[in-house]
């Protein structure tokens, strides 16, 4: 008698849940090869967990992007957020794609200059630039945005002590019709202070205004936001350029474009629920071209488009490695990857795909990592085929922020490889050792006499 | 003990006495026929190995695990005297 073939045996109570008519329906999905190459052969090569990126996916998000927004209007510049993704190898396609460099602290700053990317490339912001960061940023050329009074006056300060007069530019925040409104990076617009700030910054004579940036939240899903930014920043650089001769040669709108993850508490899915980078193009563009600069006098448009770049270009690989029933009833899974490096976990619904799928009831799941904390859930609920110890899943999108964002903590952090264009995989982060972790502490002598069994 | 269950071939069970219904999967289904038949919870994981194919270790395992599951629904809760 031939036998059947084998699933372990299963059993699920129905439960009345509230229908949602806006989720992506329950469905089979699997992913077995990222840009045509086997997970698993990844897996079985470079271990698990592990970051996977894709050259081609970064590279094509970057020139959709850069398409969308150069077709509408003549001086676009992106500029590559570091914070985002800085490991040296994703940088390097940003900027072989005519990316600039946007850094928030000396530490990014240093980061960029070391990949050859000159001063006036590199957009400095942040809420605090060190006294020496500031005077060779200035220096060299960057294009400093100054957040608040002190770091304008610690500018002019610097300018006087180099005897140069420097081009600098303000942050500016500003109500857009969003919530939550940020107003804590630079000058508000609204109640005059961001113009006081630049009147002030020229009868200094030591400055001058370049550029106005602003920063107006993240994972934003209202394009038109980004319209009143764009058109209060243009009506902020005409009355400067009223008030003082001097126009302005860009405008920085800053990141924040919603990348296709899903939000936690979003209904629909963020393929769905985000807006096309057209959108977003399309809002700011027109905005710009409405307000009436001359000419010869239109500001480069600068973006500092992070997330929506690069987050689908990510990948975790990962394997199960425990099977459970929770007291409650429902099934859950340890898999080899936690939230200390998949930080993302804690506002996105990510997806969790098995490489291959035997068959057998599909169940919803809790998918815990491996750390010894209770918080350690990379999806409170997904539905999942049964799955065996050993078998590899894919969770993405998880290309932002993780590898800036990730914890030593309790496990050390895995190994980044990158998949090029033409196939080839190459790794750009080496896995973490013990003593990556611990060559920077010293015992004091008197501690480490004894040993713990004497 | 079982008389309330309703068991479809496709796996779909409905507890009479609950009222609550249930989907089983292939072997789940074959387990709990068996038991609903009069089997005894020990012969599970022959009758397991006759008709599928899986290991001992692994029948042994899954057939305890299975049989605490039932338990811990209330499907094979004995009735209140």
């Amino acid at each position: 008698m031939t036998k059947q073939a084998y699933e372990k045996p299963t059993i699920i109570k129905h439960t009345g849940g509230l229908a949602n008519k806006f989720g992506r329906g329950i469905s089979r999905r699997t992913l077995s090869r990222i840009d045509g190459i086997p997970v698993t052969s990844l897996i079985e090569e470079h271990g698990s967990p592990l970051f996977v990126f894709s050259e081609h996916r970064i590279r094509q998000r970057y020139r959709e992007a850069y398409r969308a927004f150069s077709l509408r209007y003549p001086k676009v510049q992106f500029s590559w957020s570091y914070k985002t993704n800085y490991l040296d190898a994703i940088c390097r396609i940003y900027h072989d794609e005519g990316s600039w460099a946007e850094v928030v602290s000396e530490m990014e700053y240093e980061m960029a200059r070391r990949l050859g990317i000159p001063g006036d490339k590199i957009l400095f912001n942040g809420p605090y630039k060190p006294k020496p960061a500031l005077a060779r940023a200035l220096d060299e050329g960057a294009k400093v945005h100054l957040d608040h009074y002190e770091e304008l006056y610690q500018a002019e300060q610097i300018a006087k002590e180099h005897g140069k007069k420097y081009p600098v530019s303000i942050r500016v925040n500003m109500d857009t019709g969003i919530h939550p409104r940020w107003d804590r990076f630079g000058f508000n617009y609204d109640n005059g202070e961001a113009l006081d700030a630049a009147l002030r910054l020229h009868t200094g004579g030591h400055l001058y205004l370049d550029g106005l940036h602003c920063h107006i939240g993240t994972f934003i899903l209202e394009p038109d936001a980004y319209r009143q930014a764009a058109s209060k920043l243009a009506a902020l650089a005409k009355e400067v350029r009223n008030k003082t001769g001097m126009p302005i040669s860009y405008i920085d709108v800053g990141g924040g474009f919603a990348s296709r993850s899903t939000l936690h508490e979003q209904y629909a899915p963020g393929t769905d629920s985000s807006p096309p980078i057209d959108d977003y193009a399309e809002a700011v563009t027109s905005a710009l071209l409405e307000a009436g600069f001359g000419a010869d006098e239109m500001p480069t448009l600068m973006l500092e488009t992070g997330r929506a770049l690069i987050d689908d270009a990510g990948f975790m690989l990962t394997r199960v490695v425990g099977n459970k029933r929770l007291a409650d009833g429902r099934r859950a899974m340890v898999i080899d990857a936690g939230v200390n490096v998949l930080f993302t976990s804690f506002w996105y619904r990510h997806d969790v795909l098995p490489v291959i799928d035997r068959g057998g009831m599909l169940e919803e799941t809790v998918v815990y990592g491996p750390l010894c904390m209770n918080i350690d859930i990379v999806r409170p609920s997904v539905h999942l085929p049964p799955l065996e110890v050993d078998d590899a899943l894919v969770i993405r999108p998880v290309g932002a922020y993780n590898v800036t964002q990730w914890m030593q903590f309790i496990r050390l952090r895995p190994k980044v490889v990158l998949i090029g264009t033409e196939g080839q995989v190459d790794l750009i982060r080496e896995a973490e050792t013990v003593d990556t972790i611990k060559h920077l502490e010293k015992t004091p002598p008197r501690l480490s006499a004894r040993s713990a069994d004497e | 003990m079982y008389e309330n269950l309703a068991l479809s071939e496709n796996g779909f069970l409905f507890d009479g006495r609950t009222g609550a219904t249930y989907s089983l999967n292939k072997s789940g289904t074959f387990l709990l026929k068996q038991l609903i038949e009069g089997a005894r919870p020990e012969a599970l994981k022959e009758k397991l190995i006759e008709s599928f194919d899986v290991d001992e270790a692994t029948a042994a395992r899954d057939v305890e695990q299975f049989l605490f599951r039932l338990k811990d629904l209330r499907v094979t809760e004995e009735d209140e005297a």
